[in-house]
């Protein structure tokens, strides 16, 4: 970048700042937490991916819908099993005035295969990016891969020389102790751009006039102030200091609806909760049973899913806004089997005695019951409810309830007996990777969330066979199948998919997805 | 004189130490940061090669020995959460935090002082029972109550005060200040309040009964008896000889105030010290919670040097026998 593009970027960032005092479009939102770091690479936090998705972009993106749309790419086709050919974008600029091509896209490919970059997981069944001409690339993957573009998303794309000049070629490394340029600075191609960083205090972007897209959104300013504080975030909404709040207490619902300026928007997020439990032990942990592991009896588990009332759950603890879930996979999901979506068994307390008793329980037994307690929605208050129905079939639980740096270790490292675990599905936003992470025999690079080691090799089995279909209806019927022998096996027991729950000032079209992100370019303030 | 300073100074690296031991030990029970870093969707093996890279695979005693060495070269490696130096996320915090406990300080002695002195001199009348009264509800109230009810009064109901955050700030050299903005002050206000009005009213209750007590002295008599003048009394001879425990506890609680502003911050979303260190024990940040900590044993061994070297300054007995 010559001196003269930085004098011109200098004016430009002036002029937005200009604009912004003179009253235009400044939308101020808020969250619990803060983005991490302004590396696109540096860490895996869906909050800061989600952040930095208004920065930079990918060669595709996401719609509201989570339906795949071009970005950087304007078309691509597949020029064999494996290889996938990207036509790029043409006459796009970084931030900076400089031009994106296909060295930029394999630069930051690189960049994510670099010692300190955490993203690189969610690119894993790439094998290789490569330059046809300045805007071609050809996309190589490790086996055929129906679901690229999903994973595609999560290549943030960087300029080539701007991270070398600012020397920060290589992903901030936290394992050598390395921070770079590109953790505070940014310089994307996308709709907004980085204006100043506090951290935990606000973050200023300002909209990117160069944009190569037609813009939808008509924000010439955001702030964003992450607020810890449930109350505090709450009156903040009220008061009017910020316009939208993306993490709402459910208990502040009807507080907030009863203001007049001010309009709640809910919506079931891609996350579903399910409760998990040990069945590789030999004898059980943190229970009366001993010499014997109940959980390993198809019988036990049934029992344990007729004795929770999901419909109570919701009632009573989500205050109305859950979605009861039929299986493990949210019905947003790419792939996700709408058919199975429904109850496998009834909630039947006197059948679920009844299985106990045939399994050799009479009376019951007691077990652990691990919870975290800042991780989902009312998580807690899940597990205490749980818990007393769970003790009118006669099954005593001990509550372990444990904040989530705690309770992630349990899962990590099998410490578990009865637990309480959710996942999103999310980056790829595609059935594949939560059947792998949740429900695939654990292994170095499968089943990393499936805590209680539920094995079955004939899912197992199907999952390769998921990951590289091509066909959508043959891997629809793949994916049904396995789905359908997970539940007849109750891996785990659904329970539902928490609410996505936002405020915002009437008047402001905030565009909700699933996946809970904000996304900045498809919300529109309409008048003050 | 020498010689009580360096006796000071060496307790105080006792101190240190056993602090820095002490919290590298209770690291066992913070639980762990990785799954907070590599996301939900991290393999097994991700997670394997995180913790080995952080170094979380090793011993807590040689983990602790590479902290030590670190940290005496004043080098306390990269937050988790920021991924920035532990050294500038806390610099950068430290003037916030600072600023506030100083503003809240000025505030509850300012205050607290002159209201138990007049409580001590006129223990009867009825605006020291009026006091009294007050002082028992900033006692006995917590800070996050008070923060809430303040927002609910000056945010949402009035509308004349921010909930939250610093205000517009500036930078003077490395000190960010927020004292030299109208919406700084604006945003000062309601945080300095929470966090004073439990150490007013503990100054307040200790001034009185300080003062009454003093007042009751032989001393006093005799200055009676001598027929000095009644101001000079109260205030020359009564007022000082209660300033040496008002000291002491002046600089304790000044130290805790911003060790501990942990709640006002959270309350208030006051970017300082406090708010950095309770996201810093949710998130497992190890590095930011081990240098805080020995920042903050390392505050309070200067603090109780300050208050040791202005005894000498308010009692002269002290001066006399050394």
């Amino acid at each position: 970048m010559k001196l003269s593009t930085l004098r011109r970027t200098a004016i430009g960032f002036a002029t937005c700042a200009a604009m912004a005092t003179a009253g235009a479009a400044t939308f101020t939102w808020s969250s619990n937490l803060d983005a991490l770091s302004m590396d696109p690479h540096s860490t895996n936090n869906s909050f800061t991916n989600a952040f930095v998705s208004n920065i930079y972009e990918s060669l595709v993106r996401f719609n509201d819908k989570l339906q795949i749309e071009p970005a950087l790419a304007t078309s691509w086709k597949l020029v064999s099993p494996t290889v996938w050919r990207y036509t790029l974008r043409q006459g796009v600029k970084f931030h900076n005035g400089e031009s994106f091509d296909a060295d930029d896209v394999v630069f930051s490919w690189q960049r994510v295969n670099t010692p300190g970059s955490l993203v690189k997981g969610n690119l894993s069944d790439l094998k290789d990016v490569r330059k046809v001409d300045a805007y071609t690339v050809d996309v190589e993957t490790n086996a055929p891969l129906p679901t690229l573009n999903n994973e595609m998303v999560q290549l943030l794309i960087m300029d080539k020389g701007w991270s070398e000049q600012n020397r920060a070629a290589e992903a901030s490394d936290l394992g050598r102790q390395k921070e770079n340029f590109a953790n505070r600075n940014a310089n994307g191609t996308g709709p907004f751009k980085l204006i100043s960083r506090e951290v935990d205090t606000r973050r200023v972007l300002a909209a990117n006039s160069g944009w190569w897209d037609k813009p939808k959104h008509n924000l010439t300013q955001v702030m964003f102030t992450p607020i810890k504080s449930d109350a505090t975030r709450t009156s903040s909404l009220i008061s009017g200091g910020i316009d939208a709040s993306i993490s709402v207490p459910l208990q502040d619902v009807p507080r907030l609806k009863s203001v007049a300026t001010l309009e709640v928007v809910q919506g079931p997020e891609l996350r579903t909760i399910f409760m998990g439990m040990d069945q590789s032990r030999d004898e059980l942990l943190y229970s009366d049973v001993k010499g014997k592991n109940p959980f390993k009896d198809l019988r036990v588990r049934q029992a344990v899913y007729q004795a929770i009332d999901v419909e109570a759950l919701k009632r009573s603890v989500m205050r109305g806004a859950s979605w009861p879930a039929g299986n493990l996979l949210s019905p947003y999901l790419n792939g996700s089997p709408v058919a199975l979506n429904k109850r496998l068994l009834p909630f039947n307390p006197e059948a679920s005695k009844t299985l106990l008793k045939e399994a050799g329980y009479p009376n019951g037994f007691t077990v652990g019951m691990q919870c975290p307690n800042d991780r989902y929605v009312y998580d807690e208050a899940l597990c205490l409810a749980m818990s007393s129905m769970l003790a009118k079939v006669g099954i005593k639980t001990n509550l372990m309830i444990e904040p989530t740096v705690k309770w992630s270790v349990r899962l990590n490292s099998n410490d578990v007996s009865l637990y309480m675990v959710g996942h999103a599905g999310l980056p790829m936003a595609d059935v594949y990777g939560l059947l792998k992470d949740v429900v695939a025999t654990r292994t170095g690079k499968e089943g990393s969330l499936n805590a209680g080691k539920y094995s079955n090799p004939k899912f197992d089995a199907y999952l390769p066979q998921i990951a590289s279909e091509i066909e959508p209806a043959r891997r629809a019927k793949l994916i049904e199948e396995a789905v359908t022998i997970e539940r007849a096996d109750v891996s785990h027991i659904p329970l539902h998919q928490q609410p996505v729950t936002w405020a915002t000032r009437k008047g402001i079209a905030l565009s909700q997805a699933p996946d809970n992100q904000m996304r900045l370019w498809l919300v529109r303030v309409n008048d003050k | 004189m020498l010689r009580f300073l360096l006796g000071r100074l060496a307790n105080g690296a006792i101190v240190m130490v056993l602090v820095s031991m002490l919290s590298f030990s209770l690291f066992n029970f913070i639980g762990d940061p990785v799954s907070n870093l590599v996301g939900e969707n991290a393999t097994v093996n991700e997670r394997e090669a995180m913790r080995r890279s952080l170094g979380l695979d090793q011993p807590l005693p040689l983990q602790y020995l590479k902290f030590v060495g670190r940290a005496v070269q004043g080098e306390f490696g990269v937050s988790y959460r920021n991924i920035e130096p532990v050294s500038r996320v806390i610099a950068s915090r430290l003037p916030a935090t600072l600023e506030l406990s100083l503003v809240a300080a000025v505030l509850a002695l300012g205050v607290g002082i002159p209201m138990g002195v007049y409580a001590g001199l006129k223990p009867r009348s009825l605006l020291t029972r009026g006091l009294q009264v007050i002082s028992l509800v900033g006692i006995s109230v917590p800070s996050f109550v008070t923060g809430i009810i303040l927002i609910l009064i000056f945010s949402i109901s009035l509308n004349w005060l921010p909930s939250f955050g610093r205000g517009d700030t500036v930078l003077l050299g490395v000190w960010n200040t927020g004292l030299l903005t109208v919406t700084g002050w604006k945003s000062l206000v309601m945080p300095a309040i929470t966090l004073a009005l439990f150490q007013l009213t503990l100054f307040m209750r200790l001034t009185r009964t300080q003062m009454m007590e003093v007042l009751r002295s032989e001393y006093i008599k005799f200055a009676r008896a001598r027929g000095l003048r009644e101001r000079s009394i109260n205030y020359r001879h009564a007022l000082r000889n209660t300033l040496i425990p008002i000291i002491t506890v002046a600089g304790l609680q000044l130290g805790s105030m911003i060790a501990f502003s942990i709640i006002t911050e959270t309350v208030f979303q006051w970017p300082g010290l406090g708010l950095l260190i309770i996201q810093a024990i949710s998130f497992g940040d190890v590095p930011v919670i081990a240098a805080y900590l020995l920042l903050i044993a390392l505050l309070f061994v200067l603090i109780n040097m300050v208050v040791d070297l202005l005894y000498f300054a308010v009692d002269p007995r002290l001066r006399a026998q050394r």
